[in-house]
């Protein structure tokens, strides 16, 4: 069975409809990708799964859960986590603060805990500093750990997003475009970045304008042109794909 | 001498509480030891807002409202039904929550502007409550007889003094949690924050909820200090006066807003002797201060108390 299905899925904004019945799976322990023209839907496909907007049909199953009703903080606490396209940091918190945050789930100290400063609060402390320190590991943010979030470069910050995403072990991470604006080397980086949380058994779905970010990782690509899917399958097929090349080029662009 | 600087700006709330803790070995006037007491008790208030408006974001105005219920509901308990003063002094704070949880539920869906008047409405609905109710708060004529939680002004200081460092320690220990970084998360990204698994909803209601008790708590120790009351001392004016208290002492500091609103509450009678154009002076001041923080760009009031910056962990 899938980690996340979309069934006939739809969104419209007044008369425009972003996303028109779409069908998607993304399987356990593989990376999908999620490509289109601008504008095409994408982003609105995301905001859809993550609750951020309230579908006008269909469904959206995780783990073989419903989830098209619930709010963007209990979709988290299921497992889905994301980035975003433009990156949605705590800009004046540190790089450490920042990733805390995305263990927010998962730790329980309640207010009289914290105002009476109890063991639980300080043994949660420790224990969620190693935590920490793996998900920046794992981008390899460590060095950085203690900066403020706002003056790390461009690049960096958004590997900080990922560390925030990963921290709190996800089953799903959606990456809104992850390579947008990342040099040749920083692409490479993050594609071995993604690969190795592939192998921690995050499963994921990326949204890509990059090809040879999309064809370097993905198992699955999904292509949707004015939300509707218009192929699916492996890169090499939907590369092949006269209707996707249609999509992106028009149509003199394919003779 | 760089050393001890170090020392009290590290330990700056410490060194404030050992300081107000000496207060009445001074040779104070009683009226001027009046007055360092109600600024310690404004201080409550100042520290309310540093949770609402400094962590999360959310502007009230309508905090001399929420000052108001906590006052009178220890008021007219101990005064009008001879409740014993501790009972009192437990229920207001109590009552006060309630209402700012009432109050906190229009932020769900309100923002900026919009919210600030909201509030600004509760603080208004509250103060034309007491003036209207006569059976109840007396309006106009004030509220007289509340019984003190101490007889000798000494204690009842020190037991201010005690509560205000409490109320500090657990506000910091707040603002380094998973509360208070939920918090500060909804003031800069509500929708980061959702879907970073933060309840928003429930943090908003929790951040009124506590900045209300707090507000509660310094209205109890006010009718408690002043033993009368009168619907003019909860205006809108002195909800823009708490505003102010924790603004200068740089919003998200609370050592900050202990000392913003000691200043400003000692301001206007060290003042005095100007006379007729005092309350200018006392603008003029106030004015000079913000400018001055302003223009020295990231030098705040704040950053005084703070020295370096701790750490993280």
């Amino acid at each position: 069975m899938a980690l996340l299905e979309t069934v006939g899925l739809c969104k419209r904004f007044g008369g425009l409809t972003a996303v028109d019945n779409l069908d998607m799976q993304v399987c356990h322990d593989q990376i999908c990708g999620l490509i289109g023209p601008n504008g095409s839907g994408k982003t609105t496909v995301l905001n859809v799964i993550t609750g951020i907007y309230k579908n006008d049909g269909g469904k959206v199953i995780f783990d073989g859960k419903d989830i098209s009703n619930l709010s963007p903080h209990e979709i988290c606490e299921l497992g889905i986590a994301r980035t975003f396209q433009n990156i949605r940091l705590l800009g004046n918190q540190t790089v450490y603060d920042n990733v805390r945050l995305g263990l927010h789930i998962r730790t329980k100290a309640d207010l009289l805990n914290i105002i009476f400063n109890s063991s639980k609060v300080k043994n949660e402390n420790r224990d969620i500093q190693k935590t920490i320190e793996e998900a920046l590991e794992i981008v390899g943010l460590s060095n950085v750990k203690n900066e403020i979030a706002r003056n790390l470069p461009y690049g960096k910050q958004k590997l900080l997003e990922i560390a925030r995403a990963i921290v709190a072990q996800p089953k799903l991470l959606l990456l809104d475009e992850p390579a947008a604006g990342l040099n040749t080397k920083e692409t490479n980086e993050l594609m071995d970045i993604v690969k190795n949380i592939k192998d921690k058994g995050i499963s994921i779905l990326l949204i890509e304008h990059q090809m040879d970010f999309v064809s370097g990782l993905t198992d699955r690509v999904y292509v949707i042109n004015y939300g509707k899917k218009i192929a699916e399958g492996t890169f090499d097929e939907i590369q092949r794909d006269p209707v996707v090349a249609e999509a992106y080029l028009g149509r003199k662009g394919v003779k | 001498m760089s050393k001890v600087l170090n020392f009290v700006s590290k330990n700056f709330l410490t060194v404030i509480i050992i300081l107000l803790a000496l207060v009445p070995l001074a040779s104070f006037s009683d009226y001027e030891f009046y007055v360092i007491a109600r600024g310690l008790q404004n201080s409550i208030i100042a520290v309310s807002l540093v949770i609402l408006l400094g962590y999360t974001g959310q502007l009230s105005l309508g905090h001399a409202g929420l000052l108001a219920v906590g006052a009178y509901t220890y008021g007219i308990l101990t005064a009008t039904y001879g409740v014993n003063p501790w009972l009192a002094f437990i229920i207001a704070p109590a009552v006060t929550a309630l209402t700012g949880a009432i109050l906190g539920i229009p932020s769900f869906k309100l923002k900026g502007p919009f919210l600030v008047v909201t509030t600004i409405a509760l603080g208004e609905i509250v103060r034309k409550l007491i003036l209207n109710l006569e059976w109840l708060t007396r309006g106009p004529y004030g509220l007289m007889g509340i019984k003190p939680l101490f007889k000798d002004s000494i204690m009842m200081y020190y037991f201010t003094l005690l509560i205000v460092w409490f109320i500090c320690v657990a506000t910091e220990r707040l603002s380094v949690s998973k509360i208070g970084l939920a918090l500060k998360a909804i003031k800069v990204d509500e929708i980061a924050a959702e879907v970073l698994g933060v309840d928003v909803k429930k943090y908003k209601l929790m951040a009124f909820t506590i900045s209300s008790t707090l507000a509660g708590i310094s209205g109890a120790i006010f009718a408690s200090l002043t033993g009368y009351l009168n619907p003019d001392s909860f205006t809108f004016a002195d909800s823009a006066t708490f505003l102010l208290m924790t603004v200068l002492g740089g919003m998200t500091s609370v050592p900050g807003a202990v000392v913003g609103a000691l200043s400003v509450t000692a301001l206007p009678e060290i003042l005095r002797f100007l006379e007729r154009i005092r309350m200018v002076i006392y603008s003029l001041v106030l004015l000079i201060i913000i400018r001055f923080s302003k223009q020295l760009g990231n030098f705040k009031i704040s950053d005084i108390f703070k020295g370096k910056k701790k750490e993280a962990v």
